[in-house]
């Protein structure tokens, strides 16, 4: 499975988790698989006048994410891209580390 | 010739100006008049004016329609796309709607054709003839519709073809300094800005005034309902060199009319102004 973090800065697993998706300065990838963390800069849309959440949904596409966590909402057209892609939405964490809502997640802590 | 009528923002008496001021120079100076509300989002000029509707039809703009049986998922429209209105995913392509200029680019440059362009109704037109020499258009957008300056293309479009070289056409703009306003005030030949003797109007009007010079329009100022508040407009315009036109003064009678949805022809002090108001206009103008 990969795991998708909104990040503002790349801190490895203490990165706090971003609170603006669509502006979300980059995005921290995990794959469980090969255990990988990878920093991927989001600067590009993040600056976006309109349309940030939809670029940045693509993004979160490429990455062929199966969860995406971000800490506050998610906007009406970056929800409809990621629904587009079955990628399950886990927003509204706050700002804990990437590490902590790993945690959270595998524990079962957000539905 | 192209007047626009303008505020910073909502609620200064732009829709009292432009109605009256039509009605002035379509009655006493019997000039071809044609007026626009173009503030499509909330158009209110026409419930001053009593007249015989002409026309009355629904506004589209084209829009791309994907087409998943001939798309293979290159990702050109997306990159094409300068306003991030398309989503390339790996089994879809989503049109935003509301973020669509109608370009036409990611429609012609696809390889596949698979973005056909199709009519998005936004909204509708309205005709009216007020009197011989008056016509007046609206347009009313569609709940819904992000944008308003595809509407208020068409509509200023529409209004062009309603003139011949000796008609005035006035633009009643939009409130405010954002993409709506500039698309209505861009190739007007004067613009009267309209504002009220308070902070907030004063406010409103300095940012107003820095919009217009950055456009490079010639500017003319109506202080509405002068009488309440303090004498910094008119400090400020002289200093800054712009005419102020007129001065609507704040009155019981004028409050009263207006609040019946009545023009204010009957209020001799009002008159007196747009008289002045047309002389600055026809002086900046060149008009004999
Ligand atoms: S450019 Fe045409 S073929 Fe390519 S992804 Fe877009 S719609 Fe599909
Ligand atoms: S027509 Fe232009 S603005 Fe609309 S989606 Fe296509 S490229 Fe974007």
């Amino acid at each position: 499975m990969i795991i998708v973090f909104a990040v503002d800065s790349d801190k490895g697993w203490d990165s706090l988790i971003s609170s603006r998706f669509g502006r979300a300065q980059g995005f921290l990838c995990f794959s469980e698989e090969n255990g990988n963390l990878d920093f991927h800069s989001n600067n590009e849309n993040a600056g976006a006048g309109h349309g940030a959440g939809i670029q940045t949904g693509q993004l979160i596409a490429k990455l062929k994410a199966d969860v995406i966590i971000t800490g506050g909402d998610i906007g009406p057209k970056a929800f409809d891209v990621l629904s587009a892609t079955n990628v399950k939405m886990i927003k509204d964490v706050g700002e804990i580390s990437a590490k902590q809502a790993y945690e959270n997640f595998k524990n079962n802590m957000y539905q | 010739m192209k007047i626009a009528i303008a505020s910073g923002k909502g609620g200064t008496g732009k829709t009292t100006l432009s109605v009256n001021l039509a009605y002035y120079l379509s009655g006493k100076l019997g000039k071809k008049v044609v007026l626009a509300d173009l503030d499509v989002e909330e158009p209110n000029s026409g419930l001053f004016l009593k007249g015989k509707l002409l026309k009355e039809q629904p506004e589209y703009r084209p829009v791309p329609v994907w087409q998943p049986d001939k798309c293979t998922f290159c990702g050109k429209c997306n990159s094409l796309c300068n306003f991030n209105a398309i989503a390339s995913l790996p089994k879809t392509i989503l049109v935003f709607k509301e973020l669509c200029h109608s370009c036409y680019a990611c429609s012609e440059l696809c390889p596949e054709d698979a973005l056909p362009m199709e009519n998005l109704k936004m909204g509708i037109s309205r005709v009216f003839s007020i009197n011989q020499n008056f016509t007046f258009l609206e347009g009313v957008l569609d709940i819904g519709q992000e944008s308003a300056v595809p509407l208020i293309k068409k509509i200023k479009e529409l209004a062009e073809n309603k003139i011949n070289k000796d008609s005035l056409l006035l633009f009643d703009s939009p409130p405010g300094t954002s993409c709506p306003v500039i698309e209505a005030t861009k190739d007007a030949d004067l613009v009267i800005l309209i504002t009220e003797p308070t902070p907030f109007g004063f406010h409103d009007l300095r940012l107003a005034v820095k919009t217009m010079r950055e456009l490079d329009k010639k500017i003319l100022v109506v202080i509405n309902r002068y009488g309440i508040g303090n004498k910094d407009i008119e400090k400020y315009c002289k200093k800054q060199n712009i005419e102020i036109a007129g001065k609507i003064p704040y009155s019981r009678k004028v409050a009263e009319l207006y609040s019946k949805g009545l023009l204010l022809e009957s209020c001799l002090e009002v008159q007196k102004e747009l008289e002045k108001i047309a002389k600055q206009i026809y002086t900046n103008l060149n008009i004999y």
